[in-house]
Formats: structure tokens, sequence, C-alpha cells
């Protein structure tokens, strides 16, 4: 189709290519008529009026571009609004959550060693010969020994007068 | 040292140590006044002993 049309026009097609990268030739072809086509020349003025036509046109597809970009940019502050206010929110349920955690009891797994009578015996002495007032439940929790052993043992070396009810720690409670 | 193994026999103490396969969730118990108090049920094995502060005899001979 671009071979109908005169060079004059044609260099002013080239032109318009350089004002819109997407420029169509057909658009042009088109613009200018039936009867204009037939006598296979274009019109400086009409051609100049649909470049301002086609300017136009780049303007407000421009322009559409932008108000596009504007809305997306708009709904981006939106969702990064929307992003600082569920974190603030995520920080308050970590901290009510890390509160929780806080007041739980925590469960600690003691393994309980099995030890004959005298090896829990030895350590049992081992134990009060640092000078320490312990009460069965320390013994069984640190030594990790059954409580009803400990309680057994602590009596035997009680008879046997090994160790002794440490009354100032009765009487502090 | 005597054991008590009979239903009804009862321990009071200031300080009672305990072990059980089981034991249920703590409850709160509301006491007299604003004293508050802490429940549970041990099961399965259950074992209490009042606690005696123990120490060792140094000047054994």
């Amino acid at each position: 189709m671009t071979e109908m049309i005169s060079e004059q026009p044609r260099s002013l097609i080239s032109l318009m290519r350089g004002v819109s990268s997407d420029f169509d030739d057909t658009v042009v072809i088109s613009a200018q008529g039936t009867a204009s086509f037939g006598s296979m020349e274009i019109p400086m003025p009409l051609v100049l009026e649909k470049t301002k036509l086609l300017r136009g046109i780049q303007l407000i597809s421009t322009f559409g571009a932008v108000s596009s970009s504007d809305i997306l940019e708009q709904q981006n502050m939106q969702l990064r609004n929307e992003n600082i206010i569920l974190k603030e929110i995520l920080n308050k349920i970590e901290e009510r959550l890390s509160t929780l955690e806080a007041s739980q009891p925590r469960e600690k797994v003691i393994v309980l060693r099995e030890l004959s009578v005298d090896d829990a015996k030895k350590e049992i002495k081992k134990l009060f010969a640092t000078g320490r007032t312990l009460y069965y439940s320390d013994i069984a929790r640190e030594l990790g020994l059954d409580l009803r052993m400990v309680v057994d043992i602590c009596d035997a070396l009680q008879t046997q007068g090994e160790i002794t009810v440490d009354d100032r720690a009765c009487q502090q409670g | 040292m005597t054991e008590h193994v009979n239903k009804g026999d009862a321990l009071r103490a200031d300080r009672i140590a305990a072990s059980a396969r089981d034991i249920s969730d703590i409850r709160v118990v509301n006491r007299t006044g604003a004293h508050k108090g802490q429940s549970t049920i041990l099961k399965d094995n259950a074992y209490c002993v009042i606690e005696v502060p123990l120490k060792i005899i140094t000047n054994k001979k």
C-alpha cells in the first residue's frame, strides 16, 4: 500500500514514524479518503492535519498511561499502608503470644536414671557433702532419681546418723 | 516413716513433694478473701511426701 503514496508524503510518513514509534501507515491511507487514494497523491495539508491528530492521539494515550500509573501508584500506597497496619497488628499479636507463653508453666523433662540403691546413696552423700540444705525434691531433681528412692535412702542416712533435719531451715519455713 | 495408703488419708504440710504418672491441669481456686490457691489431681502410682530440709552432719565421729 505504501507504493501508492507519492515521494513527498512518504518522507512525512517517515517523519511521523519518528514522532510515534508505533505509527501505522494504514492510518494515513484510510484517512485520506477514497478520492485522494484514487489520484495516488496525498495532499500536504491533510497529512499535516493527520499528523496533528496522531500527536493528539499520542498525547491522549500518554495521558491515559499516566492516569493508569497514577491509579497503580495509589493502589500501591494503599497496599503499603495496609501492610504497615498488618505489621503493627502482627507485632501486637507476637507480644501477646510471648506474654502468654511466659505465663504458661514450662514442662521440663527429667529422665530418671536407673541406679542401684548403693550408687544412688553414694551420689546423695556426695551431694550433701557440698554442705547444702536439701529437700527430697531437690535431690530427686538434681540427681535424676525417683522421689520414693530418694526418700528411702535419706531415711536410711538419717538412721545411720549421716544426715539430719536442718532446724534453722525449718524455722525459716 | 509412716506411709498412708488408705483411702481418705490426708497430708497437711507447708511443702509436699509429689510424683505421679499423670498430673491433671492446675486450677486456680479462690479461697477466703483475696487468697487464691491452686489445685490438681495426681493419678496412677501417685506418691507424696512431706518435705524435710536435710543437711549433712559435719562433726560426726
